[in-house]
């Protein structure tokens, strides 16, 4: 008896909020009958008229072939997806595609891609991504990428158009093509030229050194040269002009920079993946970072990421710098930086940079594969690749570097192009970011707290070789 | 046996109850399974049951030492300055006879941005050569650091952060802790002779004990899965020095993609947690 009462009120509370909700829905329609006739009939002659109108408009424009399909895609904030999406609106009125790009910092961007990735197909939130180098291994190994070869043959795409290291790299893995090359960022030396070519400066490293003041073109010689350019220019007892700014928090950052130092005579693996950091090459390559560190860039870069390596730089506060090729057009242009006009580029001191870039994909889990092909098709065009080499962009397409206009207007081409060909890239394993993270606190700890650099290359040659011990691509 | 009476309210309740199952208990369940599986992402055709495994793995890394060291560093000193430097601007806010409202409400402010804001702007103000806290030292002749570049500075810098996020926490507590206590036991020490310092200590401190631990507790199990600062201002760096527990969990799972171990380090830090706020607790209910 005592439930029945407390289920009976119960529903009568139920019924009650039912009642209320849909009172409120109710009472817009109750109020307006005869406005609704009224716009009805108005609505009934428009719309007469406009579908009239759509009907001859039909006949003269033939109907765009992906007419109110949209994309997703995701993109890093770099200059080279500025490019392109200013490029963007060209595509949706060839096409009737309407692509939503999503830009992301490099960090923020793999954290959302990874979910994304390992969901079913037709269930992901990107139908084009972009994939950084070290990032190859893990998305193939994954199977999260759709290999290309059937739509490259379909549409006769001409791969060989790419630079060779560029398409080894983020192309073609293990036989199967799985991306499109984007853009290169193969790291070199920037310089100051004004620094450089200054007769005062020249006299001085000569008397000193007996050697002309140049582009170092060893890491003995740069360490040698950055030292020296490290001064205090006003006298007031600060340093003021750095010989090198580097990025040395930890993360990709500082395994890019003592990677640039590394590869003038070394690699990570030998060929039975036995990690080969933690020999004379490896640890002579660490003892140069932190000797640039410690002689010729300020106390702060232990915390410095790209940005404030770049700012430091910019600023006219360093003489020489590790970057990204990506970053030539900012630096020499005079809107956003005060060495504009005395900034070149030069192959690493030890004749071989870190290789990197990123290359178009389509995920598994992309809703539309045709779609996405479509836009990949038209962002590597040959028309499209040189409207973006034009705006700055970093190509990845050979011809592109002999193309008299492009030279003419960057004339680092043949200097960023051997930077290209003498970069070495990461090893394309699944676990090639785990590698880098571990390189990169093992080098962070011998720069900022002192480890002992052999006993920091052997901890982390000991965890290299533990991920590869069951990485399938590690073959 | 007494029957058992299922009335409106308990009916009422089954909803919420739902949501709570789904949200809560159903993740920790498949968190639970996961740390049994060779759960990788990035190599989806191979995934066996291992068992415990994963939690052997996680407890012979040396990184997870590390980390645990960091986070009680974290979380001792920055509970304490909150604690005190709370306390003491609660104690001040109750003096204060004019626009009290209005100096709470400006110190309410940092608790009130997100966490991600705050170490943007935080990152902004400590920068080693543009920032401005380095300029205001040098006007005023000293030397700027890079603060949140040196492994010796790096992690007391966070923590500073987090107490000057944070404080206004235990201040709002403290605050209505003072405002609710009786009058009368200060009058009665009043007339005894007693000073300041004997009110705060033999009034003040034991009436506000239960306050208090709340306000521990709550702090110790935030500051516990400190992340947010960490992501945004040193990444575990410089060296190892700022690598939290749920910082060392996040490059388990986004950087190795093991999502096993990620897994089992988590279910080994939920269990630390349990066993510390249930301690904290029955210190609560002691003191009642």
């Amino acid at each position: 008896m005592y439930l029945k009462r407390k289920f009976t009120m119960f529903l009568a509370l139920v019924l009650c909020v039912s009642i209320m909700l849909t009172t409120g829905c109710s009472t817009s329609a109750v109020n307006a009958p005869s406005e609704e006739m009224e716009s009805t009939s108005n609505e009934e002659v428009e719309s007469e008229s406009a579908s009239e109108v759509e009907e001859v408009e039909e006949e003269v424009a033939p109907k765009k072939p992906f007419e109110g399909v949209e994309i997703n895609i995701i993109l890093e904030t770099v200059p080279d997806t500025n490019y392109v999406v200013e490029l963007l609106p060209q595509f949706e009125e060839e096409t009737g595609i309407k692509v939503n790009a999503e830009v992301l910092t490099y960090v923020a961007m793999f954290e959302k891609l990874v979910p994304q990735l390992s969901v079913a197909q037709g269930q992901g939130a990107y139908d084009v991504i972009v994939v950084d180098k070290q990032w190859v291994g893990s998305f193939v190994g994954a199977d999260w990428l759709l290999p290309l070869e059937d739509y490259i043959q379909k549409d006769e795409v001409d791969t060989s158009v790419y630079i060779p290291s560029l398409f080894e790299m983020l192309g073609e893995v293990q036989g199967t093509t799985y991306m499109l090359p984007f853009y290169n960022y193969a790291m070199g030396l920037y310089y100051r030229t004004d620094i450089f070519e200054d007769p005062d400066l020249q006299k001085e490293y000569q008397d000193e050194f007996g050697t002309e003041l140049r582009v170092p073109e060893s890491n003995e010689e740069y360490i040698q040269v950055a030292k020296f350019l490290t001064r205090d220019e006003d006298g007031d007892g600060e340093i003021d002009m750095y010989g090198t700014s580097q990025q040395l928090a930890r993360g990709v950052g500082i395994h890019a920079e003592w990677a640039n130092l590394f590869f003038s005579n070394g690699w990570y693996y030998d060929e039975d993946w036995n990690a080969t950091v933690n020999g004379p090459e490896g640890v002579g390559a660490l003892n140069a970072m932190i000797e640039l560190y410690k002689n010729s860039s300020p106390e702060g870069a232990t915390g410095y990421n790209f940005d404030e390596q770049v700012a430091l730089f910019n600023e006219g506060k360093a003489a020489t710098m590790f970057s990204y090729s990506t970053m030539y057009a900012p630096l020499n242009n005079p809107e956003a930086s005060s060495v504009a006009g005395n900034v070149e580029f030069a192959v690493a001191p030890g004749g071989h940079g870190v290789n990197g870039g990123f290359g178009w994909a389509i995920p598994r889990s992309a809703p539309d594969y045709d779609a996405a092909w479509e836009f990949l098709k038209w962002v590597e065009s040959a028309e499209i690749a040189k409207a973006r080499a034009e705006m700055g962009g970093s190509p990845s397409q050979a011809w592109l570097f002999n193309e008299a206009d492009l030279i003419e207007k960057y004339p680092f081409y043949p200097v960023q192009e051997q930077v290209i060909a003498t970069g070495k890239p990461v090893p394309i394993i699944g676990s090639a970011a785990q590698m880098v993270d571990i390189l990169a606190r093992e080098l962070s700890l011998a720069v900022a707290e002192g480890k002992d650099p052999q006993q920091a290359m052997d901890d982390a040659a000991a965890e290299m070789n533990a991920i590869v011990a069951n990485d399938p691509m590690a073959k | 046996m007494k029957k058992l009476r299922v009335g409106a309210k308990e009916i009422l309740v089954i909803p919420a109850v739902l949501v709570m199952l789904g949200v809560l208990i159903f993740p920790l369940i498949f968190s639970v399974k996961t740390s049994l599986y060779n759960y990788v992402l990035s190599n989806p055709l191979y995934r066996p049951f291992i068992g415990l495994e994963n939690y052997r793995s996680v407890l012979h890394d040396k990184q997870i030492y590390n980390s645990i060291w960091v986070t009680i560093k974290y979380t001792v000193t920055a509970v304490t300055l909150e604690l005190v430097f709370g306390f003491i601007l609660a104690l001040v806010l109750t003096k204060i006879k004019y626009f009290r409202n209005i100096f709470l409400s400006i110190l309410m402010i940092p608790m009130m941005i997100t966490p991600i804001a705050v170490g943007l702007i935080w990152k902004m103000i400590l920068h080693p050569d543009l920032g401005i806290f380095n300029y205001l030292l040098s006007v005023v002749g000293l030397v700027g650091r890079p603060w949140l570049g040196l492994s010796e500075t790096a992690l007391i810098t966070l923590i500073l952060i987090d107490v000057w996020q944070w404080t206004p926490f235990i201040l709002i507590l403290m605050y209505a802790g003072l405002l609710s206590l009786p009058q009368e036991p200060f009058e009665a020490i009043e007339l005894d002779g007693g000073n300041y310092y004997q009110k705060l200590i033999y009034l003040v401190f034991p009436m506000l004990k239960n306050v208090i631990l709340i306000a521990v507790v709550i702090r110790i199990i935030d500051t516990l899965r400190a992340y947010d600062l960490v992501y945004i201002l040193t990444r575990g760096g410089p060296g190892n020095s700022t690598e939290t527990f749920s910082f060392y969990v996040f490059k388990l799972a986004f950087t190795n993609l093991n999502m096993g171990q990620a897994s089992a380090a988590s279910i080994l830090f939920l269990i630390s947690i349990i066993f510390a706020s249930n301690y904290l607790f029955k210190m609560l209910q002691r003191s009642d």
